[in-house]
């Protein structure tokens, strides 16, 4: 844990650091308050989904946007065209070997259970449509529970709090 | 303990919503200390700490190694106190050092280990951010560089230089305070 090769510091200093760490008191219940957050996200509807409802006729004007993951010798690779906005968004994947898929995203509050792709009937294909109303989402792909792909030539994420490849879509409103 | 924390983890992925309040109760205190320390004040401190464990939950599929959920979880950290520093900045609100924290440490400590306590956060926080949370991850947290360069996505020189300039920084701030 420790470099082995430690700076000699200067007592001052030494002195400070131990104060510094010193447990530092939150009051009583802090964990409840984090747990209570995240049981509160957990009963909320997954916010694009839920005003969905109001907006569901401007879908019919919608354009779809494709993300297409297919699958080479050395493994995922992937490519993504997504020729105009719109409230719908196909995603597909191609893994021939693959026993389960979904698409986890700030749509679905990254939940793996929310939204699986369904197996085609041939051609080892996945596919799944994802309402969304307007706005900037992070996804990726989770295939069978442990393998998180995303789209190398889609946008990054841009948020390294995840530490696992994100890509990022941008659905266009409609004006009113 | 890395083998309880990847069975929390497992728990925690089968839906046992009690193992994650067990992760919570494990990594609280030192993620509590590192926001603590790096924004200044206990209300933006624990609504990072809050961002962090919804954020870790949420994403708990991306943490590939089970074991070291504790190293996973702590990059969402160093990454939701640059948000909120960054957020606190764009409202200009004064940071307060010495609040109720440091307050009920107090009570255990005489009345001048509580004054030292207050100028050692004082002269913490005339530490360029950066600068901080490299002293912090160094020297308070204890993690070796080529973790810190991990969480932070800087390189390891880059650390080493921050830390010595923070050392050097503190240092002086320190000597200052013992001369006034």
């Amino acid at each position: 844990m420790h470099d082995t090769a430690q700076e000699k510091l200067d007592p001052r200093l030494e002195s400070a650091i131990g104060l510094l760490r010193e447990p530092v008191d939150f009051g009583p219940g802090v964990d409840q308050r984090v747990l209570q957050r995240i049981a509160a996200d957990r009963a909320a509807p997954p916010r694009n989904w839920f005003a969905f409802g109001w907006i569901g006729g401007l879908a019919l004007a919608a354009a779809v946007g494709y993300f297409v993951l297919v699958r080479d010798g050395s493994g995922p690779t992937a490519r993504s065209h997504r020729p105009s906005g719109g409230e719908e968004v196909v995603f597909t994947l191609t893994a021939a070997t693959a026993a389960r898929v979904s698409v986890v995203g700030d749509f679905n509050n990254w939940d793996p259970k929310v939204t699986p792709l369904k197996a085609a009937p041939t051609g080892g294909r996945w596919i799944v449509t994802v309402k969304l109303l307007p706005g900037r989402y992070r996804f990726a792909f989770l295939v069978d529970g442990h393998t998180w792909l995303a789209d190398p030539d889609h946008p990054a994420g841009g948020d390294p709090d995840f530490q696992s490849p994100t890509s990022v879509i941008t659905v266009e409103g409609h004006s009113l | 303990m890395d083998q309880t924390v990847a069975d929390l983890v497992t728990r925690v992925l089968e839906a046992d919503a009690d193992a994650f309040a067990q992760l919570v109760a494990v990594y609280r205190p030192q993620f509590g200390r590192y926001a603590y320390r790096m924004l200044g004040n206990r209300e933006d401190a624990e609504e990072a700490l809050q961002d962090t464990f919804v954020r870790a939950y949420q994403a708990i599929m991306a943490c590939r190694d089970r074991a070291r959920f504790g190293a996973w979880a702590f990059t969402i950290l160093v990454n939701r106190c640059r948000t909120v520093r960054q957020r606190v900045m764009r409202r200009d609100r004064p940071r307060v050092f010495g609040e109720a924290a440091l307050d009920a440490a107090a009570v255990d400590h005489p009345a001048e280990r509580h004054f030292e306590r207050e100028e050692v956060n004082r002269a913490l926080a005339t530490l360029p951010p950066d600068q901080r949370e490299a002293f912090l991850l160094k020297h308070v947290e204890e993690l070796p560089y080529d973790e810190m360069a991990n969480l932070t996505g800087s390189s390891v020189s880059a650390l080493k230089m921050r830390v010595k300039r923070a050392c050097e920084r503190l240092r002086r701030e320190l000597e200052g305070i013992a001369h006034a």
